[in-house]
This record gives structure tokens, sequence and C-alpha cells, in this order.
């Protein structure tokens, strides 16, 4: 037991920069990426925008619920940056159903929308 | 047992470096999660992430109480208790826990990969601490752990075996998703000479005749797919041969069953641009080429993925395969299609008769399985965004670079159930969510006019056919999802108008 308490202090120490954060929104790996997106929702709101890409490609997968809590991150994002979300809509003529549902429903939630 | 007063060095260095290396590893891939504690928060909960790090933690504690213990051990220069154990318990255990992972963690992500190796090794230290409490030697339990490292080395033998085999002998039952381009090319492609419809495939594997070079002053196109090229019909109607025919040159049909966009290139780079063609045409098939091709590209922890993800692993999707090949004979009965060779177009149409009269063509599949395949590959791309989109993109785009001067472009093959009304209203029913029936020609269409590249699509030629009498197109082979003579004809015609304008351009 003498090792437990130094790997305890030891992972807890282990928290994530906002910067370390910003880079996983580039990972290759699209569940990492949407990991990356909720952490900066949570962990730094202000940086929250940067994450409206991740967001929105995230909405269309289904495991874990991921598309789900993407949506409801994107909805905390339209109060703040709903001029770039109508932007989104009304410029990406490939946008998936899902997407433009998330984003319309965002909108509404965020009591700013137009249908 | 290994409670042996005078252990080994050998003894003594395992029963360290077990512990040793466990611990280390776990507390890697705890740190490795935990530093994504405010995602994962997000992501599971609260009380769920909680009980994840509680669960870590006791996983890091129990690893620390072994290698205490062996350190205690090795100090004291007293037997080197369990170790022999140990060693077994750690193979049975990664094994276990392989195929545990397999069951009940898919798809892949490293981060549940490492919660689950620190979780291993708590358990494992756990076993360890238990197998260290002195007690006589049993036979039964000795018996017991000899059969159950027998049995996790024989899981990892038949993996290996499988695999082994796929690389010797090619087969599509033993094909792995993820496979090189090359490596799928050629377990796919059809044994050079292979009679089909009376007719031999060339020397180089394809249901065409024998390609060549053009030489100066010659000219001939190439056409590049995949099972829609290989064809399902007698060469003189498929619809390369019929486009040869309108279009009075020679068409090269490069068509192996299987192959995606990646494929597509590889063929092109390889084989098509030495014949020196003076245009090429690459089939895209709506269906599937924009879902299956290679969706782990360019993702991290390649190897990780190539034995925990389980479409990778052939212990797990052999099973699978057979079992569905059996259920579909099942289905069908005992009855076969005719596959025999038979020679001349006269003696082809008196064994298909169905070739020209659709009435009398029974289905390749049951009307379960039929539904079932269009209802998934409309939700993959009538849904959503393709999870292939980018690498068919990239794929399209490197085709057109590496053609350079010659004249490059794309024929979109639609799916059934963009042509068939019947069938379109049999899959909206059977999805549940709202499909749009003409999305991926609309983000094809878009891509390609953005980058330039002349592109025809059949989805329009096919749906001005007009109907039979019986109110259906009759375009593809019944419950087959490939092209009948008559989709051949309207394809190989629209094929000749779209050459000669590239040719001409």
């Amino acid at each position: 037991m003498r090792l437990f308490f130094p790997l305890l202090v030891l992972t807890a120490a282990c928290a994530r920069s906002d910067e370390r954060w910003i880079e996983a929104l580039d990972d290759p790996d699209p569940f990492e990426r949407a990991l990356a997106a909720f952490a900066l929702c949570e962990q730094a709101p202000e940086r929250a925008p940067l994450t409206l890409g991740v967001l929105l490609e995230t909405v269309d997968r289904s495991e874990l619920e991921l598309g789900a809590h993407a949506a409801r991150h994107l909805e905390l994002l339209a109060r703040s940056i709903p001029d770039s979300l109508r932007a989104r809509l009304a410029a990406n003529p490939l946008m998936t159903e899902a997407r433009r549902r998330a984003i319309e429903d965002a909108l509404r939630g965020a009591g700013r929308g137009r249908r | 047992m290994s409670a042996h007063p005078y252990p080994t060095t050998a003894e003594r260095v395992l029963a360290l470096g077990l512990p040793a290396a466990a611990l280390a590893s776990a507390a890697s891939a705890s740190n490795a999660v935990l530093t994504r504690r405010v995602g994962l928060e997000a992501l599971l909960g609260g009380p769920r992430l909680h009980a994840l790090e509680a669960s870590l933690l006791l996983a890091l504690g129990l690893g620390a109480a072994v290698l205490v213990a062996a350190w205690n051990d090795w100090r004291s220069r007293g037997p080197a208790r369990a170790a022999r154990p140990a060693l077994g318990a750690a193979v049975v255990g990664a094994i276990a826990g392989w195929q545990t992972f397999l069951l009940a963690v898919q798809p892949f992500q490293r981060v549940w990969f490492d919660a689950a190796l620190v979780l291993l090794c708590g358990i494992w230290a756990g076993g360890v601490l238990w197998l260290r409490r002195p007690r006589q030697p049993s036979r039964l339990r000795r018996a017991l752990g000899l059969t159950a490292v027998g049995a996790a080395l024989t899981v990892a033998a038949a993996e290996l075996g499988l695999r082994a085999a796929g690389s010797l002998a090619p087969s599509a039952l033993l094909a792995r998703s993820g496979e090189a381009p090359r490596k799928l090319i050629e377990r796919f492609r059809c044994r050079p000479g292979l009679g089909r419809f009376g007719f031999p495939c060339n020397s180089s594997g394809y249901y065409d005749e024998e390609f060549y070079r053009t030489r100066p002053g010659e000219r001939a196109v190439c056409s590049i797919g995949d099972s829609f090229n290989l064809g399902s019909v007698p060469h003189a109607r498929h619809f390369t041969t019929v486009c040869e025919g309108e279009l009075g040159l020679a068409v090269h049909n490069l068509g192996v069953a299987g192959i995606g966009p990646r494929e597509y290139l590889a063929l092109l780079l390889d084989e098509a641009l030495p014949l020196a063609p003076d245009a090429v045409v690459v089939g895209l098939f709506v269906g599937n080429d924009l879902d299956v091709a290679d969706v782990g590209r360019d993702l991290p922890d390649a190897g990780l993925r190539a034995w925990l993800q389980r479409e990778r692993v052939l212990t797990w999707v052999l099973p699978r395969r057979l079992a569905r090949v059996a259920r579909e004979c099942k289905r069908l009965g005992n009855r076969r299609r005719e596959v025999a060779i038979v020679q001349g177009e006269r003696a082809v149409a008196e064994r298909f008769p169905w070739l020209d009269e659709p009435a009398l063509e029974e289905g390749t599949l049951s009307p379960e399985s039929f539904d079932c395949l269009e209802t998934q590959r409309a939700l993959a791309v009538c849904a959503r965004s393709p999870v292939s989109l980018t690498t068919v993109f990239e794929s399209l785009a490197a085709m057109h670079e590496a053609c350079g001067e010659i004249p490059f472009g794309v024929m979109l093959i639609p799916d059934e159930f963009q042509v068939s009304d019947a069938l379109w209203a049999r899959v909206v029913a059977a999805a549940g969510v709202p499909l749009e029936r003409d999305r991926p020609q609309r983000l094809l269409r878009a891509w390609l006019e953005e980058a330039d590249i002349p592109y025809l699509d059949l989805l329009e030629k096919l749906r001005a056919v007009s109907p039979a009498a019986d109110g259906q197109r009759h375009l593809y082979h019944l419950r087959d999802t490939h092209f009948n003579a008559r989709g051949n004809d309207v394809a190989g015609r629209a094929l000749a108008r779209f050459f000669a304008a590239l040719l001409d351009a």
C-alpha cells in the first residue's frame, strides 16, 4: 500500500490543459475529437466556439450517445454564437438531416432560432 | 507448484518482473484515462466516471500490493512464490481479456482499451495474491490451470493460423477489413481462365479479352470498378462490351468484386495506366463504395485495432460468415443458380433464359436478406454522412491527378432502391428514420463539379427507362443488387456517349 497514495496523487495531477484539448480537436480519431470538444466546452466555455466543427460532425455518431451529447453542447453553444450556426445552416448543402435538425433545435433552444 | 524452496534465477526474475511490468502498464494506462476525465465526465456522467476511477485505483492498489510482496520475496531471497502460476494467469488473463474486449467493448477506442488494461492488471494482481496463499498442492488445481492455459493458447493459435491461411491462400472468407489495397485486389481477383457464362477470364484475371498496351495510332480506354465491372451477365451483354460496340474502340474492363475507391486507385496506377489508355472511367457504386472503404484509415493505434476491432479478428468474423452462408442456403433450399460453362451465345441464351425474360429469373438472395441489405445500405448513405466520403474524395482526386493529360471521368452507379419505387417503399418502411433517396449522388456531384471531374450519373438514365407491363423497370437481377442484361445495356450506351465526350474534350 506504500505505492498507492503516490500513484493516486500522480494520476490525479494529470488533468489536461485547454491547449492540449484544443490540439486534440485535430486528432485523427473522431472519438478523441468528440471527447476533446466535450471537455473544452466544460472546462473552458469561453473557448467552446472552437469546437463547433467537431460537434457538428459528432452529431451523426450513434455510439455511446455521442450524437445526443454533441447536440446538447451545440445548444449551449447556440446561445453565444447563433450567427455562426445560422451561417453553417445556410452555407452547407452537404449537411445531413441529423446535423440540420441539431442546429435548428439548438437555435430554437437558445431562444433565437428561425425556422 | 512454484513454491520451490530453491527457485531458479529465471523464476526470481519472473516473480518480480511480471508485477513490475503489470504495474507500470497499469499506471501508464490509468494516467491516459485520467487525463481525459473532463471529457469522459461529459460523456459518462459523474457517478459512472467515479466508479471507473475507483476501479482503476483499486486495480493499481492491487498491482502495487503484488509488487511489494514480490519485492519482499526478492530481498529476503526466499521462495519465488506463485511465479509460474502468475505467468499462466497472465497468459489466460490476456487472452480472456482480449476476447471479452471483442465481445463487450466495440468499436475499439483507445481510452476503453487503457481502462480495460488497468482493470485486467488489477484482476490479475488479485488472482496472484490469492495464489500466494500457503496451501497444499492439488492435482485438480494444476490440471485446471493447465487446461485454462491450453485453451487460451489454442484461441491465439487459431487466430494466427487463420491469418496465415488467409495470407497464403486468398479467400473472400478470410478477408479482413483494413487490408492493404493490393492484398484485397489479389484476394478477390478472378482466377485467369475462369469461365463465366462461357467466357474465360483473361490472363490478368479480368472478365474481358486479353489486354494490350496501346501502340501509336491505336486508341483504347479503360473502365475500372467493382462487381458491376466484373458483371453477372454473359460477356457480350456486359456494359463495357456494349460500350465497345457503340464506341468502336477497345474498352479494357478492369473489374474486381468486393473492392472500393482505394483499390480503384491501385488498379489505375498498377494496371490501367501501363496500358496507355486514351481515357479512364471509374465506376462508383453508391450502395457500398461510400460506406465500407477502409473506415479505419489513418486512425492511430493501427496495431491494436488489428487485434481489438471485431471486424478484423478472423476467429470472430469467420463463424458469422459461415453462418450467414449456411442460413442463406437454407432459405433458398437446394436451388442453385446455374454456373455451368457453356459455349456460344445461343447456348448461353438457352441455359439462362432469364437474361431476356426477367420474369423467369429466380432471386439470388432470399427476400428477407435482400430487403435487409438494401435497408442497411440506404441507412448508410441516405440518412447520415457516409463514413468513407473523405476516402472516396481523396482517392478520386489522386486518380484525377495520376491521369494527368489522360481524360478521367467517374460513372455514378445507383443502388437499386434508388431506381425501383417498390423497393424504395419497402426500404423507407423498414428504415424507421427519414431518408433522402438521392443524397449520395447530391454529395458526389457537388464535389465532382468543384473538383472539375466529369461524371456520368446513371441514376437519371435508369429512371428514364419505361417500366414493363408489371410496372417494374427490371434493370437489376432479381434480389441480387447488380445490373441484369437490360441494366447493362442502358449503362453501356450511356458510357459510350460519356467516353466519346471525354475523348472529344
